[in-house]
């Protein structure tokens, strides 16, 4: 039996309809990632990580080929289920925050946890991770009166704080200064290490590359580095 | 370059482009239908406008009894003269005719500068005579002219006399203003005037003229009672008419009810034909004034109770009363001429002969009536070029018009057609200026739609714009090319919208019905429409690009909420409340609503205070903002810990949205509100006014049905006949017994004729649609209750009780059955006073119970029966009217007026128009608006929100929560608008109701209905639901990854 939050692909196609008929824009043939490791997915703009990404959160639904997360086969799973699956097992941090802008701090952490059913004692919850994440009495403000800085850890704390199995970044530092950035790579890395779950992050930079336990290189569509 | 690139980007981006454009193409289209949609209704105008006359236009001879005495004058020398010279006048008097002329007085006045030569004037049989050496033809400071006593049928007179030239000066016949008159003929006619032209002789002219259907002469006297006689004589005075077959087959109002009309023989009315009991065949004998006996073989028996060409007052103060005469007899047009007319001239030209009523001749002339299918400008423009035709035949070429000097033609036209068109052009003039002010909404609606899509188009082309600045863009590049973008969108939204104008107008109204309409006002209206509703959704594309532009430009970036508008912050929705309430108090206490009331019989157009549809309009503006200002108020005061379902994400979601961006929701209700308003407004004002037709219609047939037995019926129709007519479909029916000038009344001051109706108070009250208003002491109820209660009691119109000096309380005198054997004088008393009656025309001057009347006179007659329809529909109301054509009518000929079949000749030609037609293609406009609004903004929440739609699909909320999100906040957009657009439309109805009240007899009431407004609110909810499913349909299509990225 597979670990909960193994990552496994297998002939993942996706093709883009263009004009001049079908693009593909990734084709990765195999592709496992242990459960409760850090990957780093890297590679130019365009060479299909932010896809890959998308298609293991299963926001994306590829041509061909299967993902497989623990015992789950995300590929094979009906539209309602793989979001079921999306809100209890995966959590996502992306470039921008995405934070709901009418939404205080607290009520986007609220909002989570109530989409996935948590909602017993959900103030206590998070504030404590509010708490944890540098951002204790930020609760009650909304995103607009935050820093850049304030705004990702706080996107962060929304991808972790229904305690999912998966989390998927895609360059999570990309509008942060350098210590912001190397901040909120440590509430991540923290935050993979205290669920125990597994950590895929797309990024252009090396160094964050490099703190994770792996890194695959994604050039056209297709793996081709993978220490 | 910026050019290629703006059409780029709208061809592109056709959705966009689309989106931008309907709102440009929904203003355009309903600015310009509402135009054309009057234009179309004109015609209807113009048709409402004649469909009443009885004749087109009258010819009517000035002197039809005055002989044929005429007087020539002949000046020697003529041409210039020198001071000194003498000029002789000569004057010769002739009588064509066969009857003498007696007191033919000749005037002969010269110019200033000549002077008379004493001794000169040369009198009757040669005789040379002046007294005080004065010209006799010009004698004494009036200057009233020579007596020469009697010219002889066939005699010729000379007469003249010689003046001396003080000063140079040419000399003609018009230097010496002569004239003549006689005792028949005591207006003077001018010298040398041609011979009158022949009446017959000038119908024939003017039927060959271009645009006349008819010309027929017509011919009558009133002769005194005893005049028609067989082996008995009739009543009452006797009318005599001398018109021929094809007169007779041109007015269908002359029903031949029994053998045909014959020249050389007589017809007579069913009437007269049953006082004296004779048929077709029989001889009856007319005695004319002189003695003359015409006596002649009934060919015909006739109807003439609705020939309102025959019976329509000629005389001035009654000018078009119905004064019907039941003793009729109709005699061919060369009788009248060769044996009527010369024995009133020998009556006439008796000394000391005093004539009661002289014979009144004339022609009548019909115009082509395709030539009056068009609006009334244009319609009118061919009567008055017929009008023109025909005078210049009457004129015989001469310039024959009324001169300062008294001198008068020899026939004048009444142009009945031109002056009622006259009043249709002027009544559709109103109408366009009406309509228009109504379209001011539509214009601002699509204004609103404009800067609505412009708004939330613009958050849209941010990104782009901002990329053209970083690639060196000025400000100045960026309007020009907004410009260019809202030039292009304009230009083909105004043509399309153009197109859809005359297209919705064309399926209401029917292509036929604009086909009538001149290119040039179509062509008008176009422009107009299309300036309108160009220049109010270019204004607001561009001013809302501009603000997006200059935005931009301050890195201005949008927080979450949209910020207050400018109305909110400097409180303009207050302060037009206040001056709406302030203006409503102004108006109301100087009654400025209440207009003045047209009709085309009266010659008025309407003047409807148009002004004042500006208060309908503030008060849609002013009280829809209020509204926003509230349902903003409400929703900013939300509490967040919602006490209920909190937890469920779709609450939480949708409590903090609503509440913080408060303001992107009150605008859309707003508009949506301002669209619902509108329709709502406009179906109401629509069943306010279609009712208050049916009111005047039933007030001007009295009832729901009016039957009025013919003359010629087998069967006499009793007051106890009344329950005959009570057919299925029928309830309470009322005899009334009614006549034009039926009764003298007398006061202790003064006396003279009235119009008397009697009838069951109790009935009338239960059939009639009374209004309190038109009584001046007690209500109308009240009123007829004492007229039930009190065996003497009389209520007056108004007038009467003026002219009889009267007041409540005052004994009169009426006689009644006046002119009748049964003649009997009965002391009454004055119960009440009233304005008006429902169902008399030619109006009822006094009021009194049945009951007492037939005590009176117990031969008497009702002259028609009122009945009510069991119920009030049109459906019920014709089955009753066809059973009693069928069943009763069948037999008897009676004639059953509906109020679906009306023509009130007080009403305005603009209660002509079409309304319903008017309220279709609004609501269509309107729903389409709604439609569009609702589209934009569902479908602009998803462009503006899209990445937060995408987030929490990526946070794993379900498609059908994000849908209910959409649909919740839609939804709430879509009950708080229809709310508030009902609330401020019916509130808007009420000021164009009464803006427009005075189009109608009635005031009219306040009618909501309810069906229409379920139409509108259900097709603004339907286009929630649709446009909410289809949104969040593309929810799920959005690239989710990418839109994820961006920053």
């Amino acid at each position: 039996m597979s670990a909960p939050n193994r990552i496994e692909v297998h002939d993942l196609v996706v093709e883009h309809p263009t004009a001049s008929g079908a693009r593909r824009v990734l084709n990765c043939q195999e592709l496992t990632i242990a459960g409760g490791t850090t990957t780093s997915i890297t590679g130019r703009s365009g060479s299909g990580k932010s896809t890959l990404l998308g298609v293991l959160g299963g926001l994306g639904t590829p041509t061909r080929g299967s993902v497989t997360i623990g015992s789950t086969t995300l590929t094979d799973l009906p539209e309602h289920e793989r979001v079921a699956f999306r809100r209890d097992a995966v959590g996502f941090v992306y470039q921008a925050d995405n934070l709901l802008p009418f939404l205080t701090v607290a009520e986007n952490l609220e909002l989570r946890l109530a989409l996935s059913g948590l909602s017993e004692s959900p103030e206590q919850t998070i504030e404590d991770l509010l708490e944890r994440l540098g951002l204790g009495g930020l609760g009650h403000r909304l995103p607009d009166q935050l820093s850049g800085g304030q705004r990702q850890r706080v996107a962060v704390a929304r991808a972790i704080v229904h305690r999912p199995s998966v989390i998927l970044a895609d360059e999570p530092t990309g509008a942060l200064d350098e210590e912001n950035a190397a901040a909120v790579i440590q509430l991540l890395l923290d935050a993979q290490e205290r669920l125990g779950a597994t950590l895929v992050l797309v990024t252009h930079d090396i160094s964050i590359a490099r703190s994770m336990s792996r890194t695959v290189e994604l050039r056209d569509g297709s793996i081709v580095s993978e220490p | 370059m910026f050019a290629k690139y703006v059409w780029a980007d709208l061809v592109r981006n056709p959705r966009r482009t689309v989106s931008t454009m309907i709102g440009v193409i929904l203003g355009v289209g309903l600015a310009c239908a509402i135009l054309f949609f009057v234009d179309g209704l004109s015609s209807s105008m113009t048709e409402r406008a004649v469909s009443p006359l009885p004749i087109d236009m009258q010819l009517v001879q000035t002197h039809p009894v005055s002989g044929d005495v005429r007087l020539a004058l002949a000046v020697e020398p003529t041409g210039p003269a020198r001071a000194g010279d003498i000029i002789t006048v000569r004057l010769t008097v002739e009588n064509h005719g066969k009857t003498p002329a007696n007191e033919v007085v000749v005037r002969s006045v010269p110019a200033s500068g000549l002077t008379y030569q004493v001794g000169s004037a040369v009198l009757r049989d040669g005789v040379t005579a002046d007294e005080g050496n004065e010209n006799p033809f010009a004698d004494g400071p009036g200057q009233i002219g020579l007596n020469i006593g009697t010219v002889e049928g066939g005699e010729t007179v000379e007469l003249g006399y010689q003046v001396k030239v003080s000063d140079a000066r040419d000399i003609s016949q018009e230097t010496f203003s002569s004239t003549i008159s006689t005792r028949k003929s005591l207006l003077p006619a001018r010298a040398n005037a041609g011979r009158p032209p022949d009446l017959s002789e000038l119908a024939t002219r003017i039927r060959v003229l271009d645009g006349v259907a008819s010309a027929e002469e017509l011919s009558f006297v009133d002769l005194p009672r005893g005049s028609l006689a067989a082996a008995t004589s009739v009543d009452g005075q006797v009318r005599l008419f001398g018109f021929d077959a094809s007169y007779t087959k041109q007015d269908p109002s002359i029903r031949i009810v029994a053998g045909t009309q014959v020249p050389g023989e007589m017809m007579i009315s069913a009437e007269a034909a049953r006082s004296l009991s004779v048929g077709v065949g029989d001889s009856v004998t007319v005695t004319l004034p002189d003695g003359t006996r015409l006596d002649g073989r009934v060919s015909g028996i006739v109807d003439l109770t609705a020939a309102r060409s025959l019976f329509a007052s000629r005389l001035g103060e009654n000018l078009e009363l119905f004064v019907y005469l039941q003793a009729s007899v109709v005699v061919d047009a060369a009788t009248f001429t060769d044996v009527v007319v010369p024995a009133f001239e020998r009556l006439t030209s008796g000394r000391g002969e005093r004539v009661k009523s002289l014979p009144f001749r004339e022609v009548d002339v019909h115009v082509r009536r395709e030539l009056l299918e068009a609006e009334p400008v244009a319609a009118l423009a061919q009567t008055q070029r017929i009008a023109a035709a025909v005078v210049g035949v009457a004129a015989n070429g001469q310039q024959r018009t009324v001169q300062d000097d008294g001198v008068t033609q020899h026939s004048f036209l009444l142009d009945n057609v031109s002056n009622t068109l006259t009043v249709a052009r002027d009544d559709a003039a109103v109408a366009k200026r009406m309509f228009f002010l109504l379209s001011i909404p539509g214009a601002m609606l699509a204004a609103l739609l404009g800067a609505y899509a412009g708004i939330v188009l613009a958050g849209a082309q941010r990104r782009e714009q901002a990329t053209l600045r970083v690639r060196g863009a000025s400000r100045r590049n960026l309007l020009w090319m907004l410009r260019l973008r809202v030039g292009w969108i304009t230009g083909a939204g105004a043509a399309i919208g153009l197109a859809l104008g005359y297209a919705s107008v064309a399926a209401v109204l029917g292509s036929d019905m604009l086909a009538r309409v001149s290119t040039s006002s179509l062509a008008i209206s176009g422009v107009l429409g299309t300036i309108i509703g160009l220049m109010a959704t270019g204004a607001a594309l561009y001013w809302t690009g501009r603000s997006a532009i200059d935005r931009g430009i301050r890195m201005d970036r949008a927080g979450i909420a949209t910020p207050p508008p400018m109305w909110q912050r400097y409180r303009l929705d207050l302060m037009g409340l206040a001056i709406l309430i302030a203006a409503t108090v102004f108006a109301i206490s100087t009654s400025a609503f209440e207009g003045i009331p047209g009709s085309v019989y009266e010659g008025q157009s309407v003047q409807l205070p148009l002004g004042l549809l500006a208060l309908p309009i503030g008060a849609w503006v002013a009280a829809s903002l209020f509204g926003g200002r509230l349902f903003a108020f409400v929703l900013s005061h939300l509490s967040t810990r919602s006490p209920r379902g909190a937890s469920s994400p779709l609450a939480l979601l949708y409590w903090r949205s609503v509440k913080r961006r408060t303001w992107s929701l009150v605008v859309a209700t707003l508009i949506l509100g301002m669209i619902v308003a509108l329709a709502t407004s406009l179906a109401v004002f629509t069943a306010s006014y279609d009712a208050a037709k049916g009111t005047d219609a039933r007030y001007t047939v009295g009832s729901d049905l009016k039957i009025t037995p013919s003359p010629a019926s087998k069967r006499v129709y009793r007051s106890a006949d009344a329950s005959a007519f009570a057919v299925d479909g029928i309830g309470t029916v009322v005899p009334v017994v009614y006549g034009v000038h039926n009764v003298s009344v007398r006061s202790y001051r003064t006396n003279d004729v009235a119009n008397l109706a009697a009838l069951d108070p109790t009935g009338y009250g239960e059939v009639a649609p009374l209004d309190d208003g038109h009584f001046s002491n007690e209500s109308a109820e009240e009123s007829l209750r004492i007229l039930a209660e009190q065996p003497d009691a009389i209520l007056l119109s108004e007038d009467v009780a003026e002219f009889l000096q009267v007041e409540t309380g005052d004994p009169i005198w009426a006689v009644l059955g006046r002119a009748t054997a049964e003649q009997v004088e009965v002391e009454l008393k004055v119960y009440g006073l009233y304005e008006r009656l429902p169902g008399f025309p030619d109006g009822a001057d006094a009021l009194m119970n049945i009951e007492r009347y037939e005590a009176a006179v117990a031969s008497a007659v009702p002259a028609f029966f009122l009945a009510q329809a069991t119920d009030g529909s049109e459906t019920t109301l014709e089955r009753a009217a066809e059973t009693l054509r069928s069943g009763l009518g069948a037999d008897d000929a009676l004639r059953i007026d509906t109020r679906v079949t009306a023509l009130g000749k007080d009403q305005s030609s603009l209660a002509s128009l079409n309304i319903n037609g008017l309220l279709r293609l609004d609501s269509a406009y309107s729903l389409a608006m709604g439609t569009v609004a609702m589209a934009i903004f569902v479908f602009g929440l998803l462009l503006q929100r899209r990445r937060e739609y995408v987030t929490l699909r990526a946070q794993g909320m379900l498609p059908r929560t994000i849908q209910a999100f959409i649909g919740a906040e839609a939804g709430t957009a879509a009950v708080a608008g229809c709310m508030l657009g009902v609330l401020v439309g019916l509130v808007m109805a009420f000021y164009f109701i009464n803006v427009l009240q005075p189009l109608f007899v009635i005031p009219p009431t306040y009618v909501v209905p309810m069906a229409s407004l379920g139409a509108i609110l259900g097709a603004v909810l339907g286009a929630t639901v649709v446009t909410s499913v289809a949104a969040s349909a593309l929810v799920n299509q959005l690239q989710a990854m990418e839109l994820l990225r961006d920053e």
